[in-house]
């Protein structure tokens, strides 16, 4: 029999070999907004029990998981010579990594589907990154709004995931966890806020009279502050248009199942529980 | 006294060969000693495991292949030197459930006990590779080594979920892993070391690794290594470190019958240190030379007692004989 050179490594060669060996294992996710294909690495062990832990997170914000995912979107993205690309992925491009990201660890995701009924069914998460080969990100849009000769022009875009980043260490830098809150007033304040900071994060620039108010160079703190003094009407039709956007993403993330006769349909949550299932 | 290591024993799951002795009559008092010094509860599963580890790996020449064991081949290496050295029933009076019997007599033999751990912990991991070909990327999975009783112990005593216990311990269920001709030994590494290892596995083939190794431990689990009704719940389960009570047990005698044949060999001239040099089963030898001589000479002590009587008798009648004229029997 022929004898087989084998070579034993110490411990940060074997390291070194562990990590080089979990780039093969490598996945080709399709961007929408760049209408081509990155290659990321799959997520290993580590990261998954980072998920984890977010997932036990208790707090009323999505923090952990934004800034965890974005942690593990930066190491496991094999494309290093378009490595700039990545802080312009847009919150949408996320999703597809996300969803394919997934894909790659199991062929089936649990999901419920109903809870009353307790529909729980495995599905493959295939027929969603087909979907969003066909999706379309949308297009940077001007909203105007005038009110005695005061010109409002709005840049209206889908957020970077650098932006979405960028708002929850500045905006939500301390935590606030479901105890914390106290009464219905809190309650209501998390929610304006939230409204006010999710609009926000979809406001490219704001032209006052033609005037560039630089929107896109200040913290979300100014920003917040900026967007808060808006004419409600401005604000509503942001709202609108971003409904409008959401709505095709949600079509994208849709599943359907059919259960006793029944047809059961879910719009597939991005969030931590999703890598656990 | 060079020590002479004359039996050897291989294993199911590792390559060793270990060299070994029996255990002497002061090793043996030393288990006895830490029988009666550590109370028989999970608080002291640990030192009580290390200090009989102690005495155990006397009896080994090669200790350093001795302390790379897994569990599983351990418990079987204690019950080989514990039949070698000892023999291999074991009786237990236990409670009865009947009214009419207060107590039962339980029989168990250790050959059998042994076999049926390695054919359990073999079916149990009857899949032990990983394979992906075209990575050429091998992991082979194996029980928990010797030196992992520690982590488990405080594992035990922790509030840990169970579920969470099993996952967190199976960085200690990987041997090695082969990328090409490079070959990771996960022997040496610590815990820490072994979970740094573990967490860069690609979740799909850390899901693998999962499946086989809960399918392994559910399968430990399930079975009766006794085959006996009275331990039908004794399963093997490295959480509740059970193997170190069920050791314990098959070790355990009455320190006082060793101090007796002690005491008994020492009256009979045996000098003390070979005495503590020797194995159980060869002290029993001796005490039975002991107690076979001592029926021998009661025996004869009654034939001498009879002659004498017998010819104080025969003089009696002859000197009756004589007196009364006649010819005194033969």
């Amino acid at each position: 029999m022929e004898q087989e050179n084998v070579n034993i490594l110490n411990f940060d060669d074997a390291l070194r070999a562990l990590d080089t060996i979990s780039e093969v294992f490598s996945v080709n996710v399709w961007i929408p907004s760049k209408k081509k294909e990155y290659l990321f690495k799959e997520i290993d062990a580590k990261q998954q029990k980072t998920m984890l832990s977010s997932a036990m997170n208790s707090s009323v914000y999505n923090t952990t998981f934004i800034k965890n995912l974005y942690e593990i979107l930066n190491s496991n993205f094999l494309d290093k010579e378009n490595i700039k690309d990545l802080k312009d992925f847009t919150i949408y491009d996320k999703f597809s990594i996300a969803i394919s990201l997934k894909d790659k660890t199991s062929e089936e995701t649990s999901i419920t589907f109903d809870e009353t009924d307790n529909i729980v069914k495995k599905v493959s998460l295939n027929p969603i990154i087909e979907k969003f080969k066909t999706f379309e990100t949308p297009e940077n849009q001007f909203l105007e709004f005038d009110n005695q000769n005061i010109k409002v022009k709005l840049e209206i875009s889908v957020p970077t995931i650098g932006k979405e980043l960028e708002y929850e260490e500045q905006i939500h830098k301390k935590e606030k966890k479901v105890d914390d809150i106290k009464n219905n007033d809190e309650i209501q304040q998390i929610i304006s806020e939230a409204f006010i900071g999710e609009t926000t994060k979809y406001i490219k620039n704001i032209y006052i009279n033609e005037n560039d108010l630089n929107f896109q160079n200040v913290d979300f703190i100014k920003k917040i502050k900026l967007v808060e003094k808006l004419p409600s009407g401005i604000l509503q039709k942001v709202l609108q248009l971003v409904s409008k956007w959401k709505a095709e993403i949600d079509s994208i993330l849709t599943i359907s199942i059919e259960e006793n006769g029944k047809t059961y349909t879910k719009v597939l949550n991005i969030d931590s529980i999703l890598f656990l299932n | 006294m060079t020590d002479m290591f004359l039996y050897r024993t291989d294993f199911p799951f590792s390559d060793k060969v270990i060299n070994f002795k029996e255990l002497n009559t002061k090793n043996q008092l030393d288990i006895e000693k830490i029988n009666l010094y550590y109370p028989q509860s999970p608080e002291f599963y640990l030192d009580y495991h290390e200090n009989f580890f102690k005495i155990i790996k006397e009896c080994v020449e090669n200790k350093e292949d001795f302390e790379k064991l897994n569990i599983i081949e351990y418990v079987l290496f204690c019950l080989k030197l514990r039949i070698v050295s000892i023999g291999n029933i074991i009786e237990f009076n236990m409670k009865s459930d009947r009214e009419d019997v207060e107590n039962i007599k339980i029989k168990i033999n250790l050959s059998d006990i042994m076999q049926n751990l390695v054919n359990l912990s073999i079916n149990a991991l009857k899949e032990h590779y990983v394979y992906e070909e075209d990575k050429e990327l091998l992991i082979t999975l194996g029980y928990p080594p010797i030196q992992s009783v520690g982590y488990l112990y405080e594992s035990m005593l922790s509030d840990k979920h169970m579920g969470e216990k099993v996952l967190d311990s199976l960085p200690f269920f990987i041997k090695n892993i082969k990328i090409k001709n490079d070959v990771i030994d996960f022997d040496g590494y610590s815990y820490q070391q072994r979970l740094k290892a573990y967490e860069t596995f690609p979740v799909s083939i850390k899901d693998k690794v999962e499946k086989l190794l809960i399918n392994c431990i559910t399968k430990l689990s399930e079975e009766n290594i006794f085959n006996i009704e009275h331990f039908k719940d004794q399963k093997f389960n490295f959480y509740n470190l059970f193997f170190i009570d069920f050791l314990r047990i098959f070790f355990s005698q009455s320190p006082k019958s060793v101090y007796e044949e002690i005491y008994i060999l020492s009256n009979f001239h045996v000098n003390s240190d070979y005495v503590m040099n020797i194995s159980p089963s060869e002290r029993k030898v001796f005490i039975s030379f002991i107690k076979a001589q001592q029926k021998t000479k009661e025996s004869n002590d009654d034939t001498i007692s009879n002659d004498m009587e017998n010819r104080r008798n025969s003089r009696a009648v002859e000197d009756l004989a004589v007196e009364f004229g006649d010819i005194p029997p033969n």
